[in-house]
């Protein structure tokens, strides 16, 4: 990011190469249609370049990425005045091998709250740390700690009950 | 959990391993934590398209700046701010114009004081003539007057001394405007002056101004200020005295000429014979000079008054008391009168709204329909900005 913030094209290049799928997934998984996570992720990284000579590398660069990726998701559907992003939208097709799963797990993220939700996802999907959340999110490190604690034991506790509804119906 | 993360610096992750190796309970819980994070990964998405690709360097130049207001202006927060602070100024406008408008006509409505009834009239016989009063010739002034009244011989020894043409201004602060106009005719009847032009203005309630030209005896006019500055208190006053001997003497020998050329002229009509058209040449000629002679006669005349009669303008301003405002004295009578006032002024305002509503309203609605699709249409663009790829 210091030679892209001198107009480095090839810096640029390597960025983009680097996050160009992390960005892309953390718009997927967050908004319901291909298209408009493709043209956000695109709004992200024109936003990065834009704002290349501005940036100050204070903390995590991908906290500061994820932060743009951010203004732009809410940027956008305070705009287009859509609901928040439905991780059940029915139009995904997801490559999983297991769909099945997958349905299940989006349920259950669904039915977290809004906040324990997003720093799960952040946690297990981004690969951020505990203090980049923190930082991303505002908030402190134990508040990341005990709602990253707290999302993971509900999520949990959802999938044992698919687990035992699931042995229910075969004994039957 | 923060173990399971790589959170825990590597003493204390140890030492939780440790623990784990030793407790069914939490090799359980790490184990189904370890099971739940596994199938969050079978939730996994498609590849970027290629769409999502590297955008070209025209495209990550540094915008320029939008304005604050344009920024703004994307919120709705602002825009319901700007549309509520509109009205709200809307109404103010429409209150304010229709107080000026009553002002406006209260003043004109206001009568003029009825000072015309009062005029006095010029002392008989010494009005000079050109004035509003014309009248009868001039008395022969008193000897300590200038004598510029007589007819003028043909040499300019009649004029004797300077002839000073005074004029004097004064502006007056009164307490008592009421009385103002009583005391000025008692002041002019004692120097035996009149009034040239009257006018005032103001009704009750308002600030009332007079003015006047008046016209005094030149000797009197030192009595004259004197009295007319116990009207009230004296805020400008400036006296000038224009020398017009030279112009007095001057026509004083035009005219003596004229006179004389009208005479021989006169003489040559009755005595002398000729061909018609010499008579008729004369005659034209003496009516060419006759004609000189009144204008030259006039011209002096109005000298002779200047310097007869000093020219004052009078300005007198009521000097503004709340007091001034009549209303009842009782407290109950001021809250009643107050109460109605409101009551009027806030019906008085609702009234004015509506009909400022009424008058603006149909223009503002019809420019707002015509240009309310194509702003939706560029904010909107606005707000997708930048283009897609």
């Amino acid at each position: 990011m210091a030679a892209a913030r001198t107009g480095s094209r090839d810096a640029f290049e390597g960025l983009f190469e680097r996050y160009r799928d992390p960005v892309w997934r953390f718009f997927r998984r967050r908004v319901g249609e291909p298209d408009r996570a493709a043209d956000l992720a695109q709004e992200t990284f024109v936003a990065l370049m834009r704002g290349a000579d501005r940036y100050e590398p204070r903390g995590s660069f991908r906290a500061y990425l994820f932060g743009i990726a951010y203004n732009v998701l809410f940027s956008d559907q305070r705009n287009v005045a859509r609901r928040v992003a439905d991780p059940l939208d029915g139009r995904e097709v997801s490559p999983a091998a297991d769909p099945e799963t997958a349905l299940w797990v989006r349920q259950a993220l669904a039915a977290l709250e809004s906040d324990d939700r997003e720093i799960l996802l952040l946690r297990e999907y981004e690969q951020l740390s505990y203090l980049e959340i923190a930082e991303l999110r505002s908030v402190s490190l134990n508040t990341v700690k005990s709602r990253l604690f707290r999302a993971r034991m509900a999520l949990k506790a959802a999938l044992e009950a698919r687990a035992t509804a699931g042995m229910g119906h075969e004994n039957r | 959990m923060a173990y399971l993360d790589g959170e825990l610096p590597p003493d204390l992750a140890a030492t939780v391993q440790t623990h784990i190796a030793g407790c069914e309970q939490c090799r359980r819980l790490r184990d189904d934590l370890r099971n739940t994070a596994r199938e969050m990964m079978s939730w996994d998405v498609d590849e970027p398209p290629a769409t999502v690709r590297l955008p070209p360097a025209a495209e990550t130049k540094p915008r320029t700046r939008q304005s604050l207001f344009g920024v703004l202006m994307l919120t709705r927060r602002f825009q319901f701010a700007v549309s509520a602070g509109f009205v709200v100024l809307v109404i103010l406008v429409a209150q304010v114009s229709m107080r000026t408008g009553s002002r406006r006509s209260a003043a004109s409505s206001a009568q003029r004081v009825a000072y015309g009834t009062g005029l006095p009239q010029p002392p008989a016989g010494r009005a000079p003539v050109g004035t509003t009063y014309g009248g009868a010739p001039l008395e022969p002034p008193p000897p300590a007057a200038r004598s510029i009244h007589q007819a003028p011989s043909s040499s300019v020894e009649s004029v004797k001394g300077p002839l000073i043409a005074r004029t004097a201004s004064l502006r007056i602060l009164s307490t008592d405007f009421d009385s103002v106009r009583p005391a000025l005719d008692r002041v002019l009847k004692e120097v035996g002056g009149f009034v040239g032009q009257i006018d005032a203005a103001g009704a009750r309630g308002e600030p009332r101004s007079l003015t006047a030209t008046l016209r005094v005896p030149a000797d009197k006019l030192d009595t004259a200020l004197a009295g007319l500055k116990r009207l009230g208190t004296v805020v400008e006053e400036s006296q000038t005295g224009d020398d017009v001997t030279e112009q007095v003497v001057d026509l004083d020998a035009r005219l003596s000429n004229a006179r004389n050329t009208e005479k021989r002229l006169i003489d040559l009509l009755q005595h002398r014979t000729g061909k018609v058209s010499d008579v008729l040449e004369a005659e034209r000629e003496v009516a060419r000079v006759r004609g000189e002679i009144e204008r030259l006669d006039a011209q002096r005349k109005n000298l002779a008054g200047r310097v007869t009669y000093a020219t004052v303008t009078l300005q007198i301003s009521e000097e503004r008391k709340a007091s001034l405002d009549l209303g009842p004295s009782s407290m109950s009578g001021r809250f009643e009168n107050a109460l109605l006032d409101g009551l009027l002024s806030a019906f008085g305002s609702i009234v004015g709204t509506v009909l400022f509503l009424m008058r603006v309203g149909p223009f503002v609605l019809l420019w707002v329909l015509i240009l309310a699709w194509p702003a939706r249409l560029v904010l909107s663009r606005l707000g997708r900005r930048p283009a897609r790829s």
